[in-house]
């Protein structure tokens, strides 16, 4: 095993184990908008991760340059896709989680 | 390492199928068939046709959900008892 | 009981279908009678016969042109289906829309969808023009530019997104589709070849590969754009109905 595919394979694994970590985000979070940050966060940082490695993993060719453009529109219309999603979820007036005390209230009084 | 992945992507493809014909709220229903087309997408891409692979995505994961969730928006969300 | 009858006849099927597939040569043996005749002659002689160097395409569009072509026909039938249960916008309506939607889109939604669609509908074009060397084709082409056609419609509104594609131009191309097949595949017969050949050897047979492979890519992107086109129509079909509804 080469020092590439070794580094390579370092990225990889990085970007699987933020993967996870935004899925159990995406799962244990209560609203709609905790959950958004897990899940973004997951979409762009692993992603990235996994597109850096494989990046590594092909060296200088025309595999990279794909790997760059899919990176650059991963992260535009990830970012975009959960503002949308929060933006419409506000509008909506999904309401926030409160602790059990207070009960769920309405989202414009925030 | 391929026969593993194979049978991952199996696993999940029953998975799916089974969720998409049970589920009781339609829109999860879309949302899992979309699931079901992407890994679809990459068991032709594993069976080396990727002019399938190419086809499903864009149809089975990409037009096929808007359309279904248009339907949804303009009947009812949830399945009949 | 009647759930117990239909337990029975589904174990029964399955039982029959897991034996008939058990019967069934093993996937991918190179004795399989498919891989002693039919791909070695395709493999072999698909190249020098159809001029495309993407084997998958020299048989969906020369050696299986029929299948294709009532492909085609199917997706037209589809669109005339759907039109003929949801009906089909009035020529010139267009203004008549209203934007239903209360909430108005964010300017990073916006501005996000502007810089993408052009690049979905290159990759979309690349996909088309390129399908007879890689894999792709009109088909997965006309696709992706329905699916941008969805992304910018759900942003956009109804009006701004069939003022750019109006219903003229969407029924003259999703004739075209079919009509531009079969023409193309016919012409073959006036120059001395076979219907869905494209090749005319009695008219310029020193022209022979490249005219056959531009005629291909004439065919792809027929059934790319009109496709596309069908796709766009059936869902500005099926949202249009709620847009005049709140209108009035």
């Amino acid at each position: 095993m080469t020092a590439k595919e070794i580094v390579a394979g370092i990225f990889c694994c990085i970007g699987t184990f933020f993967f996870i970590l935004g899925t159990t985000g995406l799962l244990r979070m209560p609203d709609i908008f905790s959950r958004l940050h897990p899940s973004t966060k997951c979409d762009t940082l692993g992603a990235c991760s996994v597109i850096v490695g494989m990046a590594v993993y092909s060296g200088w060719s025309w595999d990279l340059l794909k790997l760059i453009f899919i990176a650059c529109f991963l992260l535009l219309s990830s970012a975009t896709c959960g503002h949308a999603i929060g933006r419409s979820a506000l509008r909506r007036d999904i309401p926030y989680w409160r602790r059990q005390d207070e009960g769920a209230k309405s989202g414009d009084g925030a | 390492m391929g026969t593993a992945l194979n049978l991952a992507l199996i696993v999940l493809l029953l998975t799916t199928a089974i969720l998409a014909v049970t589920a009781r709220d339609l829109l999860a229903a879309v949302i899992i068939f979309s699931v079901y087309s992407l890994i679809m997408a990459l068991m032709w891409q594993r069976l080396q046709a990727p002019d399938l692979a190419l086809t499903e995505a864009a149809v089975g994961a990409g037009v096929t959900t808007v359309l279904f969730v248009v339907t949804i928006f303009k009947t009812r969300r949830r399945e009949e008892e | 009981m009647k759930r117990t009858v239909s337990l029975l006849f589904i174990a029964a099927l399955a039982a029959l279908l897991l034996y008939v597939v058990a019967n069934m040569p093993p996937m991918g043996d190179p004795a399989n009678p498919t891989a002693t005749h039919v791909i070695p002659r395709y493999l072999e002689n698909a190249e020098e016969e159809t001029h495309t160097e993407n084997v998958i395409t020299g048989i969906i569009l020369n050696y299986r042109g029929y299948d294709t072509m009532g492909e085609v026909t199917v997706i037209f039938c589809a669109l005339a289906a759907v039109l003929a249960v949801l009906g089909r916008e009035r020529r010139g309506a267009i203004e008549g829309f209203v934007d239903r939607s209360e909430v108005v889109s964010s300017t990073i939604v916006r501005t996000m969808v502007r810089f993408m669609v052009p690049f979905i509908l290159l990759f979309s074009l690349y996909t088309i023009f390129h399908g007879e060397s890689s894999p792709g084709g009109g088909f997965q082409g006309g696709a992706i530019i329905g699916g941008s056609m969805i992304v910018f419609t759900t942003i956009f509104g109804l009006a701004e997104s069939s003022r750019r594609v109006p219903q003229r131009i969407r029924a003259a191309l999703e004739g075209a589709a079919v009509m531009g097949f079969f023409l193309v595949g016919a012409l073959g017969l006036l120059g001395g070849g076979e219907f869905l050949t494209y090749a005319w050897p009695k008219v310029a047979p020193g022209l022979q590969p490249s005219l056959v492979v531009w005629l291909t890519i004439l065919v792809e992107v027929g059934i790319g754009l009109g496709g596309a086109m069908v796709l766009t129509s059936i869902l500005f079909a099926m949202i249009r109905e709620e847009e005049i509804a709140t209108a009035s």
